[in-house]
């Protein structure tokens, strides 16, 4: 006999939920499909319920994220157009910084080791990393209860041109795997840093509406 | 909102199972009673954009039961039709009757 009601659905799948669900449904929709797992998961077992549940989580971020471009589209586009600019903003700013950085090591470097300029290079390359969580906090602000959609949506905007950058950097030479896992890292690091700032800024105010539930 | 306005097809579905179900309609139980008379699985994601365009609309209006552990301590977020709704629902079964008089329909089992 299954005890159900001690028998919780999938975390990953809980977690993406409180990620896109709008507020005003915070109540809802995760209420209600924890209640019905339960249902499910007493009458066909866990194994099922939690097939269910991932099958319904997914259609219905599916649904959320389409009805917030019905619902909101020049806010969200105002967001993305924004949020690119941001970005190219940013990154002119750390690419400034970084090449800045260079001509120094390069007038100084004989007095460094390689561990050291692997130190300066890393930690320059975490500085691009926190602009552009910064940049995804700031999206993520304008955008109220659509974070984690306009982050998502800046992100894959500027994926086209992570993605022509880093097939630039492939291309007419086949580099050794951690050089690829490098560049790739390089590329496409700063895409989900913007994301995990629009996640953050959503998990502040999730907080703050639902304290008993943080 | 203009007189002509017709339900879409989910639309009708969900607001139908709203008639059916009285003051027992909530996400749950509507999913559930769609599923079981389409016999198709339907998500909650679905019944919760349609309910909001409805609500949106006029026809439905909704309002935040008592939270429940099985919930874990969430509100159940009840709906009803509203009359603007039922007169939608009866200007749209008005019109698909219109389009249907005469036509010899083959019945499938």
């Amino acid at each position: 006999m299954t005890h159900a009601s001690s028998v919780q659905p999938p975390r990953v799948a809980v977690w993406l939920l409180d990620l896109f669900t709008p507020y005003e449904q915070t109540e809802s929709i995760p209420g209600d499909l924890l209640e019905e797992f339960s249902d499910v998961a007493s009458k066909s077992g866990v194994a099922y319920a939690r097939r269910w549940y991932w099958r319904q989580s997914v259609r219905t971020i599916l649904h959320v994220v389409r009805s917030g471009f019905r619902v909101a589209p020049w806010s969200i586009a105002g967001a993305v157009v924004g949020g690119v600019l941001l970005v190219q903003l940013g990154h002119a700013f750390t690419e400034g910084g970084i090449r800045t950085w260079n001509e120094f090591l390069s007038h100084h470097d004989h007095r460094l080791s390689h561990f050291d300029l692997f130190l300066m290079n890393s930690g320059m390359y975490l500085w691009r990393l926190t602009v552009s969580m910064l940049i995804g906090c700031i999206i993520a602000l304008a955008c109220k209860s659509r974070e984690m959609l306009a982050t998502i949506t800046v992100s894959l905007v500027c994926s086209i041109q992570a993605v022509t950058g880093f097939w630039t950097f492939l291309h007419g030479w086949s580099p050794p795997l951690p050089i690829v896992l490098i560049g790739a890292l390089y590329s496409f690091g700063d895409l989900f840093a913007i994301v995990i700032g629009g996640g953050i800024v959503r998990k502040y105010r999730f907080r703050s509406l639902h304290p008993a539930r943080s | 909102m203009s007189g002509r306005d017709y339900l879409g097809e989910f639309e009708h579905i969900v607001v139908l199972a709203l008639l059916r179900l009285g003051d027992r309609a909530y996400g749950v139980t509507v999913r559930q009673e769609i599923e079981l008379r389409i016999g198709r699985e339907v998500s909650i994601g679905a019944i919760y954009a349609t309910l909001g365009r409805l609500e949106t609309k006029g026809y439905v209006n909704s309002y935040l039961g008592d939270p429940t552990p099985e919930r874990g301590g969430r509100s159940k977020r009840f709906f009803r039709v509203t009359a603007k709704g039922v007169a939608a629902v009866n200007r749209t079964h008005r019109a698909l009757r219109r389009m249907t008089e005469g036509l010899r329909l083959a019945r499938r089992y």
